[in-house]
């Protein structure tokens, strides 16, 4: 008995081609090949090995003679004949190639960003034994789950864990000022980084990152392109960069820029050493991108597991310092704290909590627009196949002429498959050029930086051969059994009964394609109706005339000299500084009780923001209840103003002069005001508690509404002003409206992407519909002259053949906009504040298909319909 | 008929052939291969190749016994013939020959 079964399929195919007298001692050889590799690498590599040998053995030397024909030269003819059908019928191969070219193009690009995102943090060297620690939370109801993680999870985690080579971690910073010759730029992307974390991602450095790199705390490193901001392309090791508040950071390296699929681009890291904070032990705030190493061949699920148990010793004593809880009571009032690890190359596409580092893809979508190329690409070969069989009746008789002279189905179903297969690898040819010819766009809008998808990093070329072979043989596959089913007999009498009855299965394709159009024409109107939505909807403040000035915070005591010259502008109406913009990022929350309650267990956890007293009135927020702050009012500063979820959440029925205090300190809050609910979040997030604190110190950057007509003065204005205070500071200003827009760019790029795709596949299914169109125009051409000579106006004639396209296009309606209805209603499902799909949108959806549809038919029909009766008559 | 002209792998093949005896069979000479020579091939280029040697008649075929691992199917052991034995000889004395006049130059 055998040990292991050959795979059965790579026996057949060696048998098919095989010459007979060497089968026997070739499945020897395999065999026992097959069975020295099972006991060495398994069933799958000893089988895919055996294929592998099967596939090898195609040498001419090995392969069967036909016996009918010699294959080569069969090969040859089916190519030739395949050439010149395509020339003979220029316009149905003009249709079928461009249609196929412009999806599969599609398709491409599609692949590459599917490819580029799946690609993420796998250049680095350990990808696959970096892990992140991943914290999630549920406390009194609020539920957090955050990319970050405690201080000095590093340390006790390497300690007590085994499994853990290496920790380190990154603390994200603001952005700093650095000095570049006379003057101070602004520098972004910059984070605390443990020594440590080099020993994890390896950095490549062009200079420096030797022995003791970051050890010292007012040491730091420098990606390259930051490096050359400041030094050109000389050596900057050894020197060293000041910082606007004064601190000498020495540089110790330069690293390589990372590739754009990273999770995080920091261009400056400064030394952990220079960062008290970090050397803390408090468990229970999360502010640090926590990743460890771990050994090869460590199962990071196995870690995972352990967790828990660790957390309690070190998390346990600090819960019952700070919120008087045991972390048992804790847990059994339904409050849970769990940290796990996930791996770096899942935290692009699979992760996306709160405080990544940057902004992450999503899984969603890759599976998004997979589903949307396949589409376009099965639209596209449906075309393919209605075409072909469309015009099955003009080669009817060349089958049933082949098929008298002797040619076998098998042949023509060859001959079939080949002409498809030119086709797709013509489309193919032509798809690369559009590719390559649409790559910048593709940069600019993804924001990528793909270059060469065939043979770069991305290597998609095997993919590209593989496809278009597959394409071209599906694409082929119905139309070549379908003609070579022929009968002579039947079809040289001219009996095309058979090519007839395939009338229903294209019909049936018509009504698939424009259902999908259909579709996609109602999801892109629903993404812009609810992008409308979201710019239209009362915030609750607002953006417009609103100008924002950084940085203010290199005012110093300044602050409010440079305010009160600009409240003396006569079309300034106000100014606030402050740290939190709704516009903007940059939270934090806290957990309050009532007043007459203590202990976590009632605790509402709400945005903390500390704004000044103009604050309120400078975004334009309403006052619903109570009042707003008042600087000359001692006692303000131990008051706070709510916003309305947090009234709600309180559960005070009048909350004016109601106290609140924050947990785990006895000080009471005075609530003096209720503002209006506005949105700071995206509008897939319930409006969260919020609470503000008067204190003028937190500021960060100056909002300053204004009446003037002209922006560009007024920034003049501003910067000149900004100049005399604070002489070479980067002045940075922003318009609030356009962040607003900003922060709406997601449902934005959607929008594009969707009606790109939608317009395309109506352009894809038109190509179809024009081409049967004619066909059916041509068809029908002596029943035209005959109705014309009886008196049919030409309206009558384009509207006969437009009726039963009309049938077709409305049963796509009725499948289409259930469909439709259910799947956008599913993705509005995502926003809790969401527009409706409305009647409205769907018939104009539908109107639209129709008016297309009619448009594309009556340029065909109208030819057809024109033409002289005489001259379609005359032939017979 | 191509000649007596080897080729670098149809030389290796042949030698390999030759020292295997009778246990010259495809994938034993796929197997020697790599052991002597550190080429990694295919079953399908070993056959190839003695296939080849075979229409050059530098080597003779006959199809040996059956065994179980080999599911029951007989092996065709190959046997240098004396053409093979003489292309062999012939190649060497032209590779010493030109490695002697090497030598005196380079030395």
């Amino acid at each position: 008995m055998m040990d292991v079964q050959p795979p059965k399929w790579a026996d057949r195919f060696l048998e098919l081609f095989c010459k007979g007298y060497l089968l026997e001692e070739i499945q020897g050889d395999l065999y026992e090949h097959l069975q020295k590799n099972y006991e060495k690498r398994g069933r799958l590599i000893s089988a895919l090995m055996y294929w592998f040998q099967v596939l090898n053995f195609l040498r001419p030397f090995a392969i069967k003679k036909s016996q009918n024909s010699n294959i080569t030269i069969m090969f040859k003819y089916n190519f030739l004949i395949a050439i010149r059908n395509l020339k003979k019928q220029r316009f149905y191969s003009v249709i079928n190639i461009s249609g196929l070219a412009i999806a599969i193009a599609c398709c491409l690009i599609i692949a590459i960003f599917v490819k580029d995102e799946l690609n993420y943090d796998k250049h680095f060297e350990n990808h696959k034994n970096i892990y992140r620690i991943s914290s999630h939370m549920l406390f009194n109801g609020n539920e957090f789950r955050m990319a970050q993680s405690p201080a000095p999870m590093k340390d006790a985690f390497k300690s007590d864990l085994p499994e853990i080579i290496e920790s380190g971690r990154f603390r994200t910073h603001v952005p700093i000022l650095l000095q570049k010759g006379d003057y101070f730029v602004k520098q972004e992307n910059v984070a605390f980084a443990d020594a440590s974390i080099l020993n994890i991602f390896k950095l490549q450095f062009i200079h420096g990152g030797g022995e003791n790199t970051l050890d010292n705390p007012e040491s730091l490193l420098l990606s390259r392109s930051a490096s050359e901001k400041y030094f050109g392309f000389e050596n900057p090791v050894g020197q060293s960069i000041k910082s606007s508040d004064g601190t000498l950071y020495q540089i110790d390296g330069v690293y390589e820029d990372l590739p754009h699929q990273t999770h995080f681009h920091f261009d400056v890291l400064l030394s952990m050493e220079g960062y008290e904070h970090s050397k803390n032990t408090v468990w229970l705030s999360n502010n640090y991108s926590n990743y460890f190493l771990l050994k090869d061949g460590a199962d990071y699920q196995e870690v995972n597991e352990k967790l828990p148990e660790i957390l309690k010793t070190y998390v346990g004593p600090r819960l019952q310092e700070m919120a008087q809880i045991s972390i048992e009571d804790f847990e059994a009032s339904g409050n849970f704290l769990k940290y796990k690890l996930i791996p770096m190359t899942d935290i692009h596409l699979h992760s996306n909590l709160g405080a990544e580092i940057e902004a992450n893809g999503s899984m969603d979508n890759i599976y998004l627009f997979s589903a949307v190329g396949l589409f376009i690409l099965l639209l596209a070969c449906i075309n393919f196949m209605n075409l072909a069989t469309a015009k099955s009746a003009g080669r009817a008789k060349e089958v049933g002429m082949r098929k008298v002279m002797g040619s076998r189905k098998r042949f023509l179903i060859a001959q079939f498959l080949t002409e498809s297969t030119v086709i797709s690898l013509i489309s193919f040819a032509l798809a690369i050029v559009l590719v390559y010819l649409t790559l910048p766009y593709f940069n600019a809008f993804t924001g990528k930086n793909i270059v060469d998808p065939l043979f770069g990093v991305l290597n998609l070329w095997p993919y590209v051969l593989i496809s278009s072979l597959v394409i071209g043989l599906l694409a082929g596959i119905y139309p070549a059994f379908f003609l070579s089913r022929f009968q002579p007999i039947a079809v040289l009498k001219g009996n095309l009964s058979t090519g007839m009855k395939s009338g229903k299965l294209r019909n049936l394709l018509v009504i698939f394609q424009f259902s999908i159009s259909i579709i996609m024409i109602m999801a892109t109107a629903v993404v812009y109706k609810q992008l409308r939505y979201s710019q239209n909807k009362r915030l609750g403040y607002n953006t417009e005339q609103v100008m924002i000035v950084d940085n203010t915070y290199t005012l110093g005591e300044g602050l409010e000299a440079f305010r009160n010259e600009l409240l003396n502008d006569s079309e300034i109406e106000n100014a606030t500084a402050s740290f939190f913009l709704p516009t903007r990022g940059g939270r934090s929350d806290y957990p309050f009780n009532r007043e007459e309650n203590s202990g976590a267990e009632h605790a509402i956890s709400a945005q903390v923001w500390q704004v000044d007293d103009r604050y309120i009135p400078t975004l334009g927020m309403e006052v619903v209840s109570g009042r707003n702050f008042d600087d000359s009012r001692a006692i303000d500063t131990a008051s706070v103003v709510i916003n309305q979820s947090m009234a709600k959440r309180l559960g005070y029925e009048d909350p004016i002069g109601k106290k609140l205090k924050r947990v785990s300190e006895e000080n009471k809050i005075t609530i003096i005001g209720v503002v209006e609910d506005f949105y700071f979040d995206s509008f897939k997030q319930k409006i969260m508690p919020l609470v503000f604190f008067l204190n003028s110190d937190a500021n960060y950057s100056m909002a300053i509404r204004y009446k003037s007509d002209d922006p560009l003065e007024l920034v003049a204005k501003v910067e000149n002003l900004w100049q005399e205070h604070a002489p070479g500071q980067p002045f940075e200003y922003s318009f609030m409206d356009q962040e607003y827009r900003a922060k709406l760019e997601e449902e934005r790029r959607l929008g594009t992407i969707f009606s790109f795709f939608s317009s395309l596949a109506i352009v894809i299914a038109c190509l179809g519909l024009f081409a049967l169109a004619s066909f059916t125009a041509e068809q029908r051409r002596k029943e035209i002259g005959i109705r014309k000579v009886l008196g049919a106006t030409v309206g009558n004639v384009v509207s006969m053949l437009f009726s039963s396209f009309s049938k077709l296009l409305t049963i796509a309606i009725l499948v289409s906009v259930p469909l439709g209805y259910y799947l956008m209603g599913k993705w509005l499902e995502e926003f809790v504040y969401r527009t409706e799909i409305g009647i409205g949108l769907i018939i104009g959806s539908c109107a639209l298909v129709f008016l297309i549809a009619w448009i594309t038919v009556s340029a065909q029909s109208f030819q057809a319909a024109r033409s002289n009766p005489a001259d379609n008559l005359n032939h017979e | 008929m191509k000649g007596s002209n080897l080729g670098e792998f149809e030389e290796i093949v042949l030698l390999i052939v030759g020292i295997a005896g009778e246990e010259a069979y495809g994938l034993a000479i796929m197997e020697l291969i790599k052991e002597q020579a550190g080429r990694s091939t295919t079953i399908g280029a070993v056959h190839a190749v003695l296939s080849r040697l075979e229409d050059k008649g530098l080597l003779n075929s006959k199809l040996g016994g059956a065994t179980k691992e080999r599911g029951g199917r007989r092996k065709r052991i190959f046997e240098i013939t004396a053409a093979g034995r003489r292309a062999l000889e012939l190649s060497r004395d032209l590779r010493v020959n030109l490695w002697e006049q090497y030598a005196i130059k380079t030395v």
